[in-house]
């Protein structure tokens, strides 16, 4: 580990972060470069954590800690009694989520050069990404509650200026109805909704345990007990659930993301593959490791062990019926990035779905192993198929100026190396072996179903099929096809749509290896874990009897019968979109029709009317509370009240000053007098 | 007992300045019955230095008042810089007749 790794991790994009209205005068090159650079270099302190996570101890001035190693610096807020730390917790989960946000992010920041190159406003640009990255990896190594919120914070407010970068609102920035700047302010509101049930949660937590931090959360698991004899137990962690389902757009907080696509693309790319939207799964990853131990010091508890299985199983639904619902809706996007931001909605809710399983699963040490680290290989294989399908579909923005599906069309004889590349995210994210979204996918369902929960199956695979639906509904209508009238519009002008520049095809092709190849790491990445697992007392005897933390993870994956059951998954959602999306054969105008088809597709697209529910109520109630309170109290009723008291006051009292100055220093005379009386009378 | 008369002094030359601040019309006059209200303060200084040690031996208030009395110099400056502009505005320095700030 190099020295101080955790700490600059997500210290050093920071501090770079407000370096840049500085370099910015001398140059712009040496700005964007030292804000590349702080990325990479931060991705590389990351990236030395890993071999003291193998070694299974961390060497530290002398002394050799275990795994995982809670790194306390600096006492932060002492108050007496109460004792919050500055600390970071160094240990597989932590080093595992740094390493993907440093490096994915890292490669977004490349690319951004290219993109953003010539935009106004980049040197706020800059600041905002390294600050974003910076309170997501604050977020994920800090190691009390407080320490995680204040990163969590700081990720929702990145994101909600990220998302209005170009609040001067032009046309073209629009999503559907709602200019940039709206997507901002919604995006924010949204999670701070799920925030202050997360704040909340932990107050109370906090009331019954006299600590924030998390391994102290976990060996001493009073708080539990008493908050369960108080019956508080599952309310909390419920209020708790609603911070990560905030974040990572959950049903019923889900309605922010596909408006957040209003900022630049690299936004989008890195809200959703690296930040923001991973910071709800990975708290819940987080606090199942607490919840573990809980359960299991406190085995033979009822409530308790209720409590807990009540909180997953509705961690479980919420999972499940997102993922089907952002997928239905993602059939009828009509942008490209739209149909990327209900995908990513979906994913999130399959890993909201294993772990949901998994926690389900908390008293059968084996099961429990493997469905936690499904959700985390859905993790990191989401993270680099969907960085990739954006940032390629940002070329396509790039090269076309615009991101309306009906505006592209027959752009592969143009942009080829664009084509193949969106292709292998595409490959990703339906889940074509052997493409890393094939393993990981085909493990939360592969869990689901062989701990027996059908229904979950059921929805998950649907949503499946609906996935490789709409992924190749967006390559067949971008990239095969005629050319649309845009497209033509614009090569009759001579700005042919072509290839992306060498710092945007860098970073695509180190996502798209990453897409192909980090399928093949799951068993290591589950080793990679076994220190933590080992902490929880599931044994290396008991890890390497599961198929997916050995090698033969790959075979076990292809020889069940359902494997059987995701080729034909692949067939069933593929086959109508190839011949309507890609060969033409029938137009999707003839195949919706004027029956049932086009009312649930007005359904869909109107996203189950929930965006106009929430507004109908929160927008417009709000809105009309704030009418009436204008009209009835501040114009007619207490605002003239007050107008006439003040009138009738200073009608008497302004006549105290004449304007003329001996009558003002006989006052002062007078007060004088008063005060020498009242001192000689008063003693 | 320098105490004492050094009071009486200070509560004189306040009274005398509060007296001319309001029975005089003249803004320069006026300026003048400032000017001695802040000598008298002065003086009160000094004066409760010296009832406090019995005699004049504290260098801290003298050396306050040391600055009091620039800033006092300072201050006239002021003030008949502001009487210039007042006559310039209004023709006149008769207090009486420049009422703009009445209700």
């Amino acid at each position: 580990m190099l020295p101080y790794a955790p700490w600059i991790v997500w210290a050093l994009p920071i501090i770079i972060a407000f370096t840049h209205p500085i370099t910015e005068r001398i140059s712009h090159r040496l700005r964007d470069f030292i804000a590349v650079a702080a990325g990479f270099v931060s991705a590389i302190f990351a990236a030395s954590m890993i071999p003291d996570i193998i070694a299974g101890s961390i060497y530290l001035d002398g002394v050799y800690h275990d795994i995982p190693f809670d790194w306390i610096l600096a006492r932060w807020i002492p108050v007496d009694g109460i004792e919050v730390t500055v600390g970071v917790i160094v240990d597989s989960l932590s080093v595992f989520m740094a390493n993907v946000v440093a490096w994915i992010s890292s490669f977004i920041l490349l690319y951004s050069v290219e993109y953003m190159h010539g935009d106004r406003g980049i040197t706020r640009y800059w600041m905002l990404m390294n600050l974003f990255i910076g309170f997501m990896e604050l977020l994920v190594l800090g190691d009390s509650l407080i320490t995680i919120f204040f990163g969590w914070e700081g990720v929702g407010f990145a994101s909600y200026a990220l998302i209005g970068y170009w609040y001067t609102d032009e046309k073209r920035y629009w999503i559907g109805p709602y200019s940039p700047s709206h997507a901002g302010m919604k995006a924010f509101i949204t999670t701070r909704i799920g925030d202050v049930g997360l704040m909340t949660a932990m107050l109370i937590i906090f009331i019954y345990s006299g600590t924030f931090n998390l391994i102290e959360l976990a060996n001493n698991i009073g708080w539990a007990v008493n908050l369960a004899r108080d019956g508080l137990l599952t309310i909390t962690l419920l209020l708790m659930l609603l911070g990560p389902i905030g974040k990572s757009a959950q049903f019923p907080l889900h309605e922010w993301l596909p408006e957040a696509m209003a900022g630049p693309t690299t936004v989008s790319a890195l809200i959703h593959a690296a930040t923001m939207v991973k910071a709800g799964v990975y708290f819940l990853a987080r606090f199942t490791l607490v919840l573990y131990n809980v359960a299991h010091m406190a085995d033979g508890l009822g409530p308790l062990l209720n409590s807990i299985q009540e909180f997953y199983i509705a961690v479980t639904f919420i999972g499940a019926f997102t993922a089907f619902l952002a997928a239905s809706q993602g059939m009828v996007a009509d942008q490209i990035k739209k149909v990327l931001a209900y995908s990513t909605v979906s994913q999130l809710g399959y890993m909201f779905t294993a772990f949901g399983v998994t926690g389900l699963l908390i008293h059968h040490q084996e099961a429990f192993a493997e469905a936690y680290m499904t959700g985390l290989y859905h993790l990191l294989s989401h993270a680099l198929f969907k960085a990739l399908l954006f940032l390629s579909a940002g070329a396509i923005g790039h090269a076309i100026e615009s991101y309306m599906l009906k505006d592209m069309g027959g752009l592969r004889k143009y942009m080829p190396k664009t084509y193949l590349l969106m292709l292998i995210g595409a490959f990703g994210l339906s889940g074509i072996p052997p493409f890393n979204g094939f393993w990981s996918k085909d493990a939360i369902l592969h869990v689901a179903f062989s701990e027996g929960y059908i229904i979950v199956y059921i929805v998950l695979a649907a949503t499946a099929i609906i996935t490789v639906f709409y992924t190749f509904r967006m390559i067949g209508l971008a990239f095969f096809g005629e050319e649309s009238e845009h497209v033509k519009h614009l090569i009759h002008e001579g700005r042919k749509p072509h290839d992306p520049g060498i710092y945007m095809l860098a970073s695509l092709y180190f996502l798209a290896g990453g897409t192909i190849l980090s399928g093949f790491l799951i068993p290591n990445i589950g080793l990679f874990f076994s220190r933590n697992f080992e902490y929880l007392g599931i044994s290396m005897e008991i890890l390497s009897e599961i198929p997916a933390f050995t090698t033969n993870f790959f075979t076990t994956t292809l020889l069940s019968p359902l494997f059987i059951v995701a080729l034909g998954i692949i067939v069933v959602g593929l086959y109508p979109s190839y011949r309507i999306y890609i060969k033409n054969v029938v137009s999707p105008v003839e195949v919706v029709g004027e029956g049932l088809l086009k009312k649930i597709w007005i359904f869909l697209y109107n996203r189950w009317y929930i965006n106009a529910a929430y507004y109908k109520i929160f927008v417009d109630g709000t809105q009309w509370i704030a009418d009436s309170i204008f009209s009835y109290i501040e114009c007619n009723g207490g605002g003239n009240l007050l107008k006439s008291l003040y009138t009738s006051l200073s009608n008497v009292v302004r006549r105290v000053q004449t304007g003329y100055l001996r009558v003002n220093m006989g006052y002062m005379g007078l007060a004088i007098v008063f005060i020498i009386l009242y001192y000689l009378v008063m003693g | 007992m320098v105490g004492y008369s050094l009071l009486l002094l200070s509560a004189l030359l306040i009274g005398i300045g509060v007296y001319i601040t309001i029975a005089k019309k003249n803004f320069i006059r006026i300026l003048i019955g400032v000017e001695i209200i802040a000598t008298g303060v002065n003086i009160n200084f000094i004066a409760l230095s010296a009832l406090k040690h019995r005699v004049l031996i504290d260098p801290l208030p003298h050396a306050i008042v040391v600055t009091s009395i620039v800033l006092d110099g300072v201050l006239v400056g002021v003030g008949l810089a502001l009487t210039l502009v007042i006559y310039r505005k209004f023709g006149t320095l008769n207090v009486d007749k420049i009422r703009k700030l009445r209700w």
